[in-house]
């Protein structure tokens, strides 16, 4: 608001009150700025956190079905069959609990594999949804530019931009630069997506790196790849490429473990056949999740081989498969143990990612607040200032009753 | 400082929402009565948990071992005692029969049933297994020779050892194989059953008992007894470590539930505390939120 050009009346100045001159936006692009950057952080740590959860529950632990404990049932099962060698009841708990064991296995590592078709699909959906933020974008700076050019001051538009501006950074990291005619310039990961004239889209493909699969973002044509550091699309990507990728490698190394060296004992024992048989493998193959069980001896437990020199009641190779459950087999800890710590690193990992998204949300509302004390509407101040007016008009409306009494008098003398 | 309405509503749903976040925690700590339900409720007690919870399976597990290889060791004591008690009571009688003359044939008789109880008892089996048959124990170990002229052995693997795992590194024999309580049987032999169809032969033939004969039956009962005092061992062996095992058993358990288990009074207090600061927070919000000065004017 501005006072308007004051009368001047024989060399007195009569004010004539004010006129509105522009309505401007009371914003602090520091404070925007920064809430753009936390939002980024806690939207990509929150989606790690709730992949991680699922991942979690997808474990059931601890719990007695869970994989822990199905391991060590299979390994102790071994000693059980020990004490009574040539029993069929313990050599079919034997298969039982492999078959148990490798149920659970390709359980998990399955459940963990479909999660990365899940990620895909999330990922998708937040490249449209890009998509048609960037698109809004390019419509507003146009917008903007327009208001620029004929001097014109775009509010709205701005407000519109700077809610883009926000979402977008729900999902990426941005990067904007506001240039001199206030359009917004935006670059993705290292990646210029967006200006006032024109956008890139975006799009996610999977690609197979050394025969592991890969989720990219590329911008425009395909070969521009993204960087991407932060927002949920980040946490989408991270997810599949690091954290599913390698969880799934631990449980591979678990499974060909187990494999590996439960045969490499079994082969070397002879079975209850007659003539005993050596030289049987017990499981028969792992691959992706797949620890087979040899189908031989799921038909005839007979053919589990644990005698070291043939007799029947021989229990030798049942004790050293047993022992084998306390070899340091997987850099340097036993089975169960490499189970467990890969457990606890989900674990951490999930309640780091919470811990963190929580944290950066405080960061996020503590800045909302600062903005909502500068740009929010406080009722008291509004009504203090319609008091004000209030009285102003009070006042000159008296001045008027005041000259019209004057004059009225004026008139009676005549 | 500038208060905009927005700020106090935003600080309310804020403050609102981060109560009940910890209201429902705690709940759910309640209703369960576990205070670890996922992994990422305490990442570091879980692995402790599922390290413990694998101690127990091996402790169950040694345990089992041990109550079947006791009852194992057992009942092969309690045979053993009945052939050395045979064999003490023959080398009492025949004593006797040195100084006797007549009655030849009735210690014949003698000899020959106790040979007879012997070779059933050395063959006897316990849940469908031979129990003194070393590693193979689904036949007979021991019986006559096609002659008919000595008792022989009828399997191999007779000097076999059963053992099981009493802890991760601990293995404990729970078998006597033939080999071990009656020697090497073979027909002419001096293993018990030979030594007794050779006495057999003698007083058959009317003739009397060697007191070198007595001697070399007293000295495999001597034997005898040495064995059955290997299998005492055996089993108190597996006794010491059962106790060990169950205490410790005890130990791992009080540290899981330590881990685990929620502490219901406090969790109650919280949850009551809780409680009262939703309350307050309502309380205090639909106080101040609705008002401005519009309603004082």
């Amino acid at each position: 608001m501005v006072s308007s050009k004051p009368e001047i009346i024989k060399g007195k100045e009569l004010g004539t009150g004010v006129t509105i001159s522009d309505v401007r936006r009371v914003r602090d692009t520091v404070l925007d700025n920064q809430i753009r950057k936390f939002t980024q952080m806690q939207n990509s740590n929150d989606y790690k956190a709730s992949l991680l959860g699922s991942i979690e529950s997808l474990m059931s632990e601890p719990s007695d079905d869970g994989l822990s404990n199905l391991i060590k049932k299979f390994y102790n099962s071994w000693d059980e069959l020990a004490i009574d060698p040539s029993s069929s009841a313990a050599r079919t708990n034997v298969v039982n609990s492999a078959q148990r064991l490798s149920n659970k296995l390709s359980t998990v590592y399955n459940g963990i594999g479909r999660l990365k078709k899940d990620l895909r699909d999330d990922a998708t959906t937040s490249v449209d949804e890009i998509n048609s933020l960037l698109k809004n974008l390019t419509e507003v700076n146009r917008q903007i530019y327009d208001a620029h050019i004929k001097g014109e001051q775009p509010n709205t538009w701005l407000d519109k931009r700077d809610e883009i501006l926000e979402q977008l950074s729900e999902y990426v990291d941005t990067n904007v630069h506001i240039g001199e005619d206030d359009t917004a310039t935006v670059s993705i990961g290292g990646v210029f997506v967006a200006n006032k004239t024109t956008y890139n889209e975006l799009s996610v493909k999977v690609v197979s790196d050394n025969g592991e699969q890969q989720l990219e973002v590329y911008a425009g044509d395909e070969n521009t790849k993204l960087h991407l550091q932060g927002g949920k699309l980040y946490g989408i990507v991270n997810g599949y490429n690091e954290l599913i990728n390698d969880y799934l490698k631990r449980l591979d190394k678990i499974g060909e473990t187990i494999m590996t060296s439960v045969n490499s004992v079994h082969s070397n024992n002879y079975n209850l056949e007659d003539p005993p048989q050596t030289g049987v493998n017990f499981f028969s193959n792992y691959s992706a999740g797949q620890l087979t069980i040899n189908p031989e001896i799921e038909n005839d437990p007979n053919k589990i081989a644990i005698s070291s020199d043939g007799t029947p009641e021989n229990n030798d190779g049942a004790l050293a498969i047993a022992e084998l459950a306390s070899e340091d087999l997987i850099e340097g800890e036993t089975i169960g143990n490499y189970y467990s710590l890969m457990v606890s690193d989900i674990a951490t990992g999930r309640k780091n990612s919470e811990n963190e998204a929580a944290n950066y949300e405080m960061v996020v509302q503590q800045f909302q607040a600062q903005r909502s004390e500068e740009s929010a509407v406080n009722v008291d101040e509004e009504m203090v200032n319609v008091l004000n007016f209030q009285r102003s008009y009070d006042a000159a409306a008296r001045l008027i009753k005041v000259a019209d009494e004057m004059l009225q008098t004026l008139i009676n003398m005549v | 400082m500038r208060v905009t309405s927005r700020s106090l509503q935003d600080a309310f749903l804020n403050n609102l929402s981060d109560v009940k976040k910890r209201l429902q925690e705690k709940q759910t700590e309640i209703a369960i009565g576990k205070k670890i339900t996922k992994p990422s409720d305490n990442p570091f007690g879980t692995a402790r948990l599922m390290r413990l919870n694998s101690q127990i399976e091996d402790i169950d597990t040694y345990l089992t071992n041990i109550d079947n290889g006791m009852s194992n060791v057992e009942m092969t004591t309690s045979v053993m005692e009945q052939i050395q008690q045979q064999v003490a009571d023959l080398v009492a009688d025949l004593s006797n029969s040195l100084d006797a003359t007549e009655n030849k044939e009735d210690y014949a008789k003698k000899v020959d049933l106790a040979l007879e109880n012997l070779l059933s008892l050395a063959n006897y089996k316990f849940n469908d297994k031979y129990i003194f048959g070393g590693t193979n124990q689904s036949e007979a170990p021991y019986g006559w020779n096609a002659a008919g002229t000595g008792i022989e052995e009828k399997t191999t693997a007779l000097d076999g050892y059963q053992k099981i795992r009493i802890s991760n590194t601990v293995t404990q024999k729970i078998n006597e194989p033939g080999r071990d309580l009656f020697g090497t049987v073979t027909p002419g032999g001096n293993d018990v059953f030979n030594l007794l169809i050779s006495i057999k032969d003698k007083l058959d033939a009317g003739e009397n008992v060697d007191a070198s004969d007595i001697k070399a039956l007293d000295d495999i009962n001597t034997h005898m007894i040495s064995e059955v005092t290997k299998m005492g061992n055996y089993y108190k062996r597996m006794e010491d470590s059962q106790t060990l095992l169950e205490n410790l058993r005890l130990n791992v358990e009080s540290l899981m539930s330590k881990e685990q288990e929620v502490d219901m009074a406090r969790a109650i207090m919280d949850m009551e505390n809780y409680q009262a600061s939703l309350d307050r927070t309502l309380k205090i919000s639909a106080q101040i939120l609705p008002k401005s000065l519009l309603d004082y004017l």
